[in-house]
């Protein structure tokens, strides 16, 4: 009987590097066997979708890419989802981030999408940085090159990320300031999109989305229920539902078993701790 | 020497939080251009901070260096990694040029292949990889805590476990494989369907509640700041 | 094609898409009635040139009349306002374009007779924002009112806050043990009122570290907030008449990039063992790094951010949590100063008037009294 104690004792505190193991093994054998999931459509994902899809041709949509390497993994598939959707569309896509380690991504973003549009009918000379996409890198300043971008953009982004100028570009004509983008979604690693909705739509009345990592993904609910932000991008779930809205199946979509099994291996540790924690306070009795 | 390093500031601090208050309620040019003025200026400000952020890692690890102190070495790859990307970066270009061909022995492109330069190299093969390795020890963390601190101890954390479980298999699309079940004649499954009325109702209203009183925290000590009665940015305590 | 144009009526309202600039201009609209689907050019003349140029596309069936409420429409103040402005409404036929500065298309093209010159003035006071500066001045008012008690003398009560009560604990626990206390201002700069309020909180904590002479160490992430806390704390322990127990050295600058300085922390945690840690201020998704590593050391741990998204984090792994506002209830909670207390009671008052008037406002959209909606119609 009590070694029988000391056992549940020692699974109630089991040493955390097994729970690692376990967490390691759960991630790693899904990707390798290569299982999926069908994943369902949540509707703030479906809203965000639905207004890109509804852009004519040559509309204009700014893809603010807020986050770092660090949430890279959520959010980056993202970025690729959105751009691949509006260069489908033939849209202008502007990017930009507050972020200073975030200005690689984007720029490595929209190399990719150079090299996968490279042979698309809609860009008979591929993806042109001017004419089809620009990447203004980081701005510095944080809320203020948001109010700098709403009162004029072309002062607010003089160069963009290669150092051109921007005032003569292409991509530039017809937009003077944010409220001249059809569409601003901000995909976000922090508190970026409380900026966005109270120094962006607010004073310059544009319409914004929003993409997050999945744990700050309940915080931006208000924002959705009082249609400040028009659809919501939450987690490696957002990214992969739109991946699978728009067509284009990639990582997030392949990251899900993953995330399933991880959750679900958490869940079952949280139901065997329970069990062991009334058994022992059982025994303490 | 008070003047300068006590009422000066306040002064400052009092003019410009009252000017950018009435700034936007007032639509004229004037107002406009000063917001642009305004704007313009923190963001050199803000600038200028980076500056003195390198200053200060960069004196903090010299004195460490030069005092021998515990850990030193690591004092030595600070100032390694530091000029290594600064110099890569101002020497050799933060931008890579367009990808080679990679031709066969007939001379035909059959692939590419990327061109780094240094800079970038270190960037997407050192950088990167380490700060997504950082943010991915949380999903490990996350699930040692949930094993630790997940308890039923009492009504309120039961209620919160059995929500839990039900967010963590709705967001997933694991969720929606074990129950099929779709409530109310809808087009989704019931715990996907279940995790966004949740999402939606309960757990956005207490969000709101939170963010009411931040919001109202936040109004109270930047009048506390703006009149004068919060001195802590100064280096001082309240009145 | 059969086109009317009807000149403005005096006082006549704002054009639809004016709305979210109304009040900041005075331009008096016009009304064009057609019955047939035209691409519809209407342009503002300035220096005979074509100047806000708005499009209007045919998207109805044939026979619907439609009828255009035309006028500004602009978003920023008029920037021009010295000129004067003509406005007129062309028919032209599908695919004709016309951008700013171009030649105004042909005059035949014209509907009615142009009207002006107009010269729009923007207004003092935007008046679609009064909502938002009454609301903003009320809460103001809340707060300098009991600031004003305050200074009378009033005594204000406080609730308790559980975390706060078991700081002086923590610290005499780490006396106890002849550990160091940790103290993170977290990944904040000054300019976060998160950052402020949690030096306030290590003002008062570093005077009770002073009493205990105990050893206190600040790791910053920011520079300035470093050299804040430095003098922060050195005031501390000379008002507790200790400033030679005073170590600069443990008031550090680690790294400013955020998952640098949260291994610096977690090392520190995991070398030096401190018997008290207390993470207040701003934090990220660090949050649970820390706060895990802390608790896998067995040190007592207090928390309190603003941050919605971490405080699970934080109740999860820490022993007390601050829950949002209550991190800025804490200066005023430990040092009890008049003014803070009744800056935080002004506070309260405000939420109390917001959450009578949300229950109103539930009641009045139950039974459709739309008029109480518009009074917090914010812009």
């Amino acid at each position: 009987m009590e070694e029988k104690a000391n056992w549940m004792e020692k699974v109630s505190k089991l040493d955390r590097r097994w729970i690692f193991i376990m967490v390691a093994v759960a991630v790693v054998i899904p990707i390798i066997l290569g299982t999926s999931f069908p994943v369902n459509i949540s509707p703030s994902v479906q809203s965000s979708y639905n207004y890109i899809n509804s852009l004519p041709q040559g509309s204009t949509v700014m893809i603010v890419c807020d986050y770092d390497p660090a949430s890279e993994a959520e959010l980056y598939p993202m970025t690729l989802a959105l751009f691949r959707h509006c260069f489908d569309k033939g849209l202008r896509v502007y990017s930009f981030t507050l972020w200073p380690n975030g200005a690689a991504l984007i720029e490595r973003a929209f190399d990719t999408m150079k090299m996968e549009y490279a042979d698309n009918p809609l860009y008979p000379n591929g993806l042109q940085s001017g004419v089809n996409y620009v990447n203004f890198g980081y701005g510095v300043g944080g809320a203020l090159v948001i109010i700098a971008a709403g009162q004029d953009m072309r002062t607010a982004f003089s160069t963009d990320y290669r150092g051109n100028a921007t005032g003569s570009m292409p991509i530039m004509e017809g937009v003077a300031t944010l409220s001249d983008i059809d569409y601003v979604i901000d995909l976000a690693a922090g508190s970026t999109i409380d900026w966005w909705v109270a120094y962006g739509v607010q004073r310059y009345h544009f319409t914004l989305g929003a993409g997050c990592t999945a744990v700050s993904a309940t915080q931006y609910y208000p924002y959705l229920q009082t249609n400040q932000i028009n659809g919501l991008i939450g987690g490696l779930k957002g990214a992969a539902e739109y991946e699978q809205l728009a067509g284009h199946p990639d990582r997030a979509l392949a990251g899900m078993t993953a995330q399933s099994s991880v959750h679900a291996l958490i869940i079952v540790l949280v139901v065997i701790s329970n069990i062991f924690y009334f058994l022992t306070r059982k025994k303490g009795r | 020497m008070q003047l300068v390093k006590k009422h000066l500031p306040i002064a400052i601090a009092f003019i410009m939080g009252v000017l950018m208050f009435l700034q936007f309620y007032i639509p004229s040019k004037t107002s406009n251009d000063f917001l642009e003025s305004v704007t313009q200026w923190d963001r050199i400000i803000s600038a200028f901070a980076l500056l003195l952020g390198i200053y200060s890692l960069l004196n903090y690890h010299y004195h460490k260096l030069r005092k021998r102190v515990e850990g030193w070495g690591f004092s030595v790859v600070i100032y390694v990694g530091f000029f290594a990307m600064l110099l890569s970066g101002l020497i050799g270009g933060i931008i890579n040029p367009p990808p080679e061909p990679v031709l066969n022995s007939a001379g035909a492109i059959i692939g590419q292949v990327e061109v780094y330069r240094p800079f970038m190299w270190m960037y997407d093969f050192l950088f990167v990889p380490m700060q997504a390795t950082m943010f991915s020890i949380l999903a490990f963390y996350i699930a040692s805590a949930a094993y630790r601190a997940f308890r039923a101890r009492n009504k309120e954390a039961t209620v919160l476990l059995i929500t839990a479980i039900i967010v963590m298999l709705g967001r997933v699309p694991l969720g929606a494989f074990l129950i099929s079940y779709k409530p109310f004649g809808g087009e989704v499954e019931l715990l996907p369907w279940f995790t966004e009325w949740i999402l939606n109702n309960p757990s956005m209203a207490a969000q709101r509640g939170i963010m009411i009183g931040i919001g109202l925290g936040v109004i109270s000590t930047s009048l506390r700041i703006i009149f004068g009665i919060e001195r802590t940015y100064m280096g001082g305590g309240g009145d | 094609m059969a086109l009317t144009y009807v000149p403005p009526e005096p006082g006549s309202d704002p054009a639809p898409w004016d709305n979210s600039y109304a009040g900041a201009g005075t331009v008096t609209p016009g009304r064009v009635s057609i019955t047939k689907p035209y691409w519809i050019l209407f342009t503002s003349q300035v220096h005979g040139k074509a100047k806000s140029v708005l499009e209007i596309q045919p998207t109805l069936d044939p026979l619907t009349d439609i009828t255009l409420i035309v006028g500004s429409g602009s978003e920023q103040p008029v920037p021009d306002d010295e000129y004067e402005h003509y406005f007129r409404v062309y028919a032209v036929p599908a695919g004709y374009t016309v951008a700013e500065g171009d030649e105004l298309p042909p005059d035949e093209w014209m509907v009615g007779s142009q009207t002006g010159p107009l010269t729009a003035r923007a207004n003092w006071w935007n008046t679609s924002r009064t909502n938002s500066a009454l609301w903003s001045l009320l809460v103001c008012a809340a707060v300098m009112f009991y600031i004003f008690l305050a200074r009378k003398g009033a005594s204000l009560f406080l609730r308790r806050i559980a975390g706060l009560d078991h700081v002086e604990e923590a610290i005499g626990r780490a006396t106890e043990m002849g550990r160091p206390i940790l103290y993170t201002c977290g990944l904040g700069y000054i300019s976060d009122i998160a950052t402020i309020a949690s030096i306030n909180i290590l003002g008062q904590v570093a005077r009770k570290v002073a009493d205990y002479e105990s050893r206190l160490m600040v790791p910053s992430r920011d520079p300035i907030v470093m050299a804040v806390c430095e003098e922060v704390i050195q005031e501390a322990y000379i008002d507790a008449g200790r400033p030679n127990s005073y170590n600069k050295d443990d008031v550090f600058f680690l790294t400013d990039d955020q998952f640098a300085y949260t291994a610096a922390v977690n090392g520190i945690m995991v070398r030096d063992k401190p018997a008290t840690i207390i993470l207040m201020g701003l934090f990220y998704a660090e949050s649970l790094l820390l706060a895990e590593t802390g608790a896998s050391t067995g040190a007592i741990q207090i928390a309190g951010t603003d941050a919605l998204a971490q405080l699970p984090f934080f109740i999860t792994a820490c022993d007390y949590t601050l829950i949002g506002e209550e991190l800025y209830a804490a200066s005023a909670y430990l040092s009890r100063e008049p003014l803070l207390v009744g800056s935080l009671k002004g506070q309260d008052l405000a939420k109390m008037i917001f959450m009578i008037l949300t229950f109103i406002g539930t009641v009045a959209i139950f039974f459709n009294l739309e008029f109480f909606q518009q009074l917090f119609q914010a812009f």
